[in-house]
């Protein structure tokens, strides 16, 4: 995806701003939540208010009598107040979960959706493995920002404002020595978790490349074996395990150490508060008290809450920023063209290639100006060496790719100028390579059918000699394929065969559709296959020339352009590269 | 827990239970500053005390506190060398343990999970070990220490810490049950996602050719759905934790105040009240060391199903036993080199019922070419995958060079062998480090004999139009070349070990005839000498053959030359007929 990286580039306001579409729906149901978050961080900040003055009455009667009257009121009061704190906090984190899952979920949908408008061309850049990453990983990362840390901010921000305010208003001095303190502590903890990040950064490379050498093994099993890698492999793995090994443990002990530093820092507040404190109090200074030490030894300890927030916060939206831009790299990438208007009630079956340029870089042009016309009914062969462009012309007929010039026109019509999904309504195809979906066998067949009926469906298994699979899988035509099941290479093409078959479509083509089938079995499919071509407009890519020798007319491709047009006998009496290609077929290996 | 135990060695051992002892001397530590703030207190109240006095008990905290943390940073430091040894002998281990599987342990498997169980479950440790194994450590320690100090404090109170960690625990355990089966639910339903995702990109031509964007849709939709729904519930579950703690923590400051307060009313004699005010200073500090080792243990608990879920998947892998084992090895002089034979070798895939292959005996010599044709699923595949042993043969004998390969080590059996498989795999790399791939046991290719065999293998000319040429990059799979790029790299890659035994499964399907026919020329030159096996879809390819075995559903149906099967077998002339071939035999 190396044309996006404008996006990558983006500001964090700039991303900040397009990820703020996905939330505004729920925007009235955030702030909601926020306001009573943040009503009860006000109501946590009264509690060491509240209990200081505990002390202060106990302090008070300590030489003569406590008033019990106070204690009872003001228990009921704390507990009033812990109660009320307790459901604003779970409303809160409900709420806020709640908003952070719908968000997630909504821009998983939105890069759906967004795959099926992608321009095909780009799928070459879009690997599964990456974007299932990017869908569950970088969404969670957001979803994740979401409930901690743009939800909290105004909560924590009271938190801290709230205690500062609260401090200063029971002892100056005091407040300024905590803050001091505490400010400090924060200060060094956040160099500790700046200095983590480039080991973290070395953690997760060694690990990527592990999983690459481990994906690789494992895919490549049979040659591993067979050529006796494994010990080439071991000793590069555990080079790399060694040096993840090492980054690890060093980031790991960064990490570990933020423990033990944060409670100095407290240890260290509560020194200053105790020393401070009692110092005031010995002088008299202020009117200090214990039970004003006690409302400190809480506040501090309250403080810790927003400042490892705002010391995290950086940390966790520098990664929900990679994260973000990772999505919209994906939700930037270039789309189909527009979709035309036109319609085609009638389809004749007409379709001619004018003077059609197209390469997939700018670079190299693999086809040079093609030009055609094929005549209603007519079965169209084309063949040609590896790397012609055979697949590429009918590929551009599907309008996988999208012409550099030319036209490419189906009755006159041209094909930029119909909805994609009444162009792939006129034309079928079958596709050199199998793809089989995670469904039942009946509904594989029926993709691009769904209306079709029973008797069809049979006739199209009968045809495509698919009775005998269907009666040894379990659970016969409702058998779900997964990687798992027991199918070959050959007949999940007869399967893609059926698929077409039976969606009857105006125009056929076939590209290598029976590459993978035996030879025995493609010999019976054939005459299906003759049958669905017969008076239909059909093309048809492949390497067995004994497959196209019936053909209409048969275009002999290479390096991008026709270089022979006739039937049969009329390439073969020419002597030229057909006649080569046919030969050479059964010359002795 | 018991992988960890299985990778830690003696020195780990031993470096585990000097961090246990030096945490729990770092605990005390850090629990008596409370307790020093109590005696302050205790002198402030009766008004002994004197400004100097402060200072020297400041002092005495901030040294237990120093202290505290130096040894803190020392258990770190040794809780990361263990726990970062672990983790890289976890992935160690599973490597090394995956790397000699044979083809029944993989598929028995299925690739896809055993690489989710080498990197996926291997991080889920991983972080497991970074988050956790610290505090899983020092809270129980930090737990049982404030305890003993609450009890010697007052026991009355810990009747009401009591409380609280038996509501915690209480709460956690429901939390625990309710949440764990949406925890599976999930990782269905992620699975379901990533499925539909995975379907979008590789299905995406017949999605657009079959207007199948609404099927898709609400496949994925479906998934998405249920995803969020089971993550939210499980998240909402655990959403009580959090408020719960809050108002615990500060309930139980609460209750020791006024129950201090009842304790003090029923005291005669300042001293004695003074005594108990003091307690409850230092009480609300350990409450709050308590707590934050509750939530801590409580943290370590929520990522337990995790990581148990990744535990047992590793385990599994680990606990593995082999199928295939080593033979003693046959040595350097072996009676016929250069001939396989099959001698009535049956075989069935693991979880199989049915053979794949009955019956199957041949033998080929040293220098002949033999061929094995059949449609799709007769067997043929299956009868290459034990000539290096990749799948073990049930019943019969396979020998190669007159010895059963049962007796070779695997690399003597393997080096002997090049072998062409069906799919064309390149690893990432360079083209230099793909035709060079592997051990032959005799010498490692040098950039000389790289070209050679690429020269033979007819991929000489398009890695010399590359810019880079032999150093050209390759990419993981190989999908940076075209299919029929791919074939000639890997046909250049069994030429490379100079083996005396070919092996091509139908490996010359993605060339155009012309660029087939070269390479097959330019290969009997090379491989004169050699025994050659070819599995074919084409007569033409293999009609020269000196042997050709024609397979039916995993048995040989006939066996001779072009000519003789002609006129004896019916399968061969069916074969034959639908490739036009009679004629062109004329």
């Amino acid at each position: 995806m190396n044309e996006n990286n404008r996006t990558a580039e983006l500001g964090g306001g700039e991303v900040i701003k397009r990820l703020l579409v996905f939330m505004k729906p729920y925007t009235a149901m955030m702030i909601i939540t926020i306001i009573v978050g943040t009503s009860g961080s006000v109501l946590n900040i009264l509690i060491p208010g509240q209990i200081s003055k505990f002390a202060e009455i106990i302090q008070d009667g300590i030489g003569s009598s406590i008033d019990m009257g106070a204690v009872k009121s003001l228990g009921i009061r704390c507990v009033i107040i812990l109660i009320a704190l307790f459901f604003c906090n779970l409303f809160y984190s409900r709420r806020m979960e709640k908003c952070a899952q719908y968000v997630a979920r909504d821009i998983r949908a939105a890069l759906n959706d967004k795959l099926n408008r992608v321009a095909l061309i780009c799928y070459d850049r879009i690997s599964a493995g990456d974007l299932i990453a990017r869908t569950s990983v970088d969404v969670e990362h957001i979803c994740i920002a979401i409930s901690k840390s743009i939800g909290p901010l105004l909560i924590n921000v009271v938190l801290l404002v709230g205690a500062i305010i609260f401090m200063f208003i029971r002892c100056v001095p005091m407040a300024l020595c905590v803050i001091v303190s505490v400010l400090a502590g924060t200060l060094v903890s956040m160099y500790v978790t700046s200095k983590t990040i480039p080991m973290r950064t070395a953690q997760r490379m060694a690990q990527a490349r592990m999983n690459i050498q481990i994906d690789e093994t494992l895919t490549g099993f049979v040659v591993v074996k067979s050529y006796n890698a494994e010990n080439d492999l071991v000793s590069s793995f555990n080079a790399s395990n060694d040096s993840y090994v090492k980054s690890m443990q060093k980031s790991q002990f960064a990490n570990n150490i933020l423990t033990p530093l944060m409670s100095l820092v407290n240890n260290i507040t509560y020194v200053v508060i105790c020393l401070v404190g009692s110092f005031m109090m010995v002088k008299g200074i202020g009117g200090v008290d214990i039970s004003v030490i006690v409302a400190f030894i809480l506040y501090s300890r309250m403080l810790s809450s927003p400042l490892n927030y705002f010391a995290g916060i950086l940390g966790m939206l520098s990664i929900t920023l990679v994260s973000s831009r990772k999505i919209l790299e994906l939700l930037d990438i270039p789309e189909n063209v527009d979709e035309g208007q036109k319609s085609l009630p009638e389809v004749r079956g007409e379709v001619a290639f004018k003077d059609v340029r197209f390469g997939y870089n700018r670079e190299r042009e693999i086809i040079h100006g093609f030009n055609a016309t094929i005549r209603p009914g007519m079965k169209v062969a084309i063949v040609g060496p590896t790397g012609a462009g055979k697949s590429t012309l009918v590929n551009l007929l599907m309008r996988f790719y999208e012409t550099d010039s030319g036209s490419i026109s189906i009755d006159g019509v041209d094909v930029k100028e119909l909805p994609r999904e009444t162009l792939h309504d006129i034309l079928g195809m079958v596709m050199q390579e199998s793809f089989l979906f995670e469904a039942s066998i009946r509904d594989n067949i029926l993709y691009a059918a769904p209306g079709a009926g029973d008797d069809e469906l049979q006739d199209v298994i009968h045809k495509c000699g698919l009775s005998y699979l269907i009666s040894t899988m379990p659970e016969g035509l409702d058998t779900v394929l997964s990687a798992q099941t027991a199918v070959s290479a050959g007949q999940r093409q007869l399967i893609t065969i059926a698929r077409t078959m039976i969606k009857n479509p105006a125009i056929l083509i076939l590209d290598e559709a029976t590459s993978s089938v035996d030879t025995r079995t493609e010999l019976l499919i054939q005459k299906a296959l003759d049958e669905l071509t017969k008076d239909r407009t059909s093309f048809v890519i492949a390497h067995r020339l004994s497959t196209i020798k019936n053909a209409d007319v048969i275009f002999v491709l290479n390096e991008g352009d026709i270089v022979e047009t006739g039937n049969h006998e009329e390439l073969l009496a020419a002597g030229g590269l057909y006649a080569d290609l046919y030969h050479s077929q059964f010359e002795a290996a | 827990m018991k992988l960890i135990f299985r990778f830690l060695n003696k020195k780990d051992r031993l470096l585990a239970l000097v961090i246990i002892a030096v945490i729990i001397v770092q605990v005390l530590l850090e629990t008596h500053i409370p307790s020093i703030m109590s005696g302050i207190s205790n002198m402030l109240q009766s008004g002994t005390m004197e400004t100097g006095m402060i200072g020297l008990k400041a002092i005495e905290m901030l040294a237990f506190a120093l202290s505290a943390f130096v040894i803190a940073c020392f258990a770190s430091y040794m809780i990361s060398i263990v726990g970062s040894h672990v983790c890289g002998g976890i992935r160690k281990g599973i490597f090394e343990k995956v790397i000699d599987f044979s083809f029944s342990e993989v598929s028995e498997f299925g690739v896809g999970t055993l690489i989710s169980r080498c990197t996926d479950d291997a991080a889920v440790m991983q972080d497991f070990m970074s988050d956790c194994l610290q505090l899983l450590v020092q809270a129980p320690v930090m737990l049982v220490i404030v305890i003993i100090h609450i009890f010697m404090v007052r026991p009355i109170w810990l009747g009401f810490a009591g409380i609280v960690i038996a509501l915690l625990v209480a709460l956690v355990i429901v939390m625990f049950i309710t949440a764990l089966p949406l925890v599976s639910k999930r990782s269905m339903a992620r699975d379901r996602l990533a499925t539909a995702t995975r379907e979008h990109v590789y299905g995406i031509r017949e999605i657009h050719a079959g207007n199948g964007y609404g099927k898709q849709k609400k496949a994925y939709d479906e998934a998405n759905e249920d995803m969020m729904h089971y993550q939210l519930k499980s998240n909402i579950i655990l959403s009580f934790f959090s408020p719960s703690v809050i108002s615990l923590v500060h309930g139980l400051s609460v209750a020791v105040y006024i129950s201090g307060a009842y304790i003090i009313q029923a005291i005669d004699g300042t001293p004695g009240r003074i005594a108990v005010f003091s307690d409850m200073v230092a009480f609300v500090s350990y409450s709050s060391l308590m707590v934050s080792a509750l939530v801590n243990i409580v943290t370590i608990v929520l990522s337990a199903p995790g990581m148990m879920n990744a535990q047992k998947r590793i385990l599994e892998v680990l606990d593995k036993e082999y199928t295939i084992r080593d033979g003693a090895g046959a040595g350097e002089e072996t009676p016929e080199k250069g001939t396989v034979e099959f001698r009535n070798v049956c075989f069935k895939y693991p979880g199989s019922a049915e053979n794949a292959l009955t019956d199957i005996s041949f033998k080929i010599r040293p220098g002949q070419t033999t061929a094995i044709i059949g449609g799709t699923g007769s067997g043929k595949t299956s009868v290459l995958n034990l000539i290096p042993r990749l799948y073990e043969a049930g019943e019969g004998e396979v020998l190669v060079d007159g010895i059963n390969v049962k007796e070779y080590h695997m690399n003597e059996l393997r080096n002997r062998i090049g072998y062409v498989p069906q799919s064309s795999y390149l690893f990432s790399g360079t083209i230099m480090s793909n035709i060079g791939y592997g051990e032959n046991g005799r010498f490692r290719a040098t950039l000389e004999e790289v070209r050679k065999a690429a020269e033979t293998g007819q991929a000489d000319e398009f890695i010399r139009m590359k810019e880079e040429g032999y150093e050209s990059k390759v990419q993981s799979g190989g999908t940076n070349f075209s299919g029929g790029q791919r074939q000639r790299l890997t046909i250049s890659r069994a030429i490379c070990r100079d083996p005396e035994i070919y092996i091509f499964d139908d490996s010359f399907s993605a060339l155009d005839f012309k660029t087939d026919a070269r390479l097959r020329s330019a290969l009997k030159e090379t491989t004169a000498g050699a025994s050659v096996i070819i599995v074919g879809q084409r007569i033409s390819t293999i009609r020269d053959a000196d042997n050709i075995i024609v397979m039916d559903s995993g048995r040989i149906v006939g066996q001779g030359t072009h000519e003789e099967l002609l006129r004896k077998c019916d399968i061969y002339r069916e074969i034959a007929s639908s490739q036009n071939l009679e004629e062109a035999a004329v």
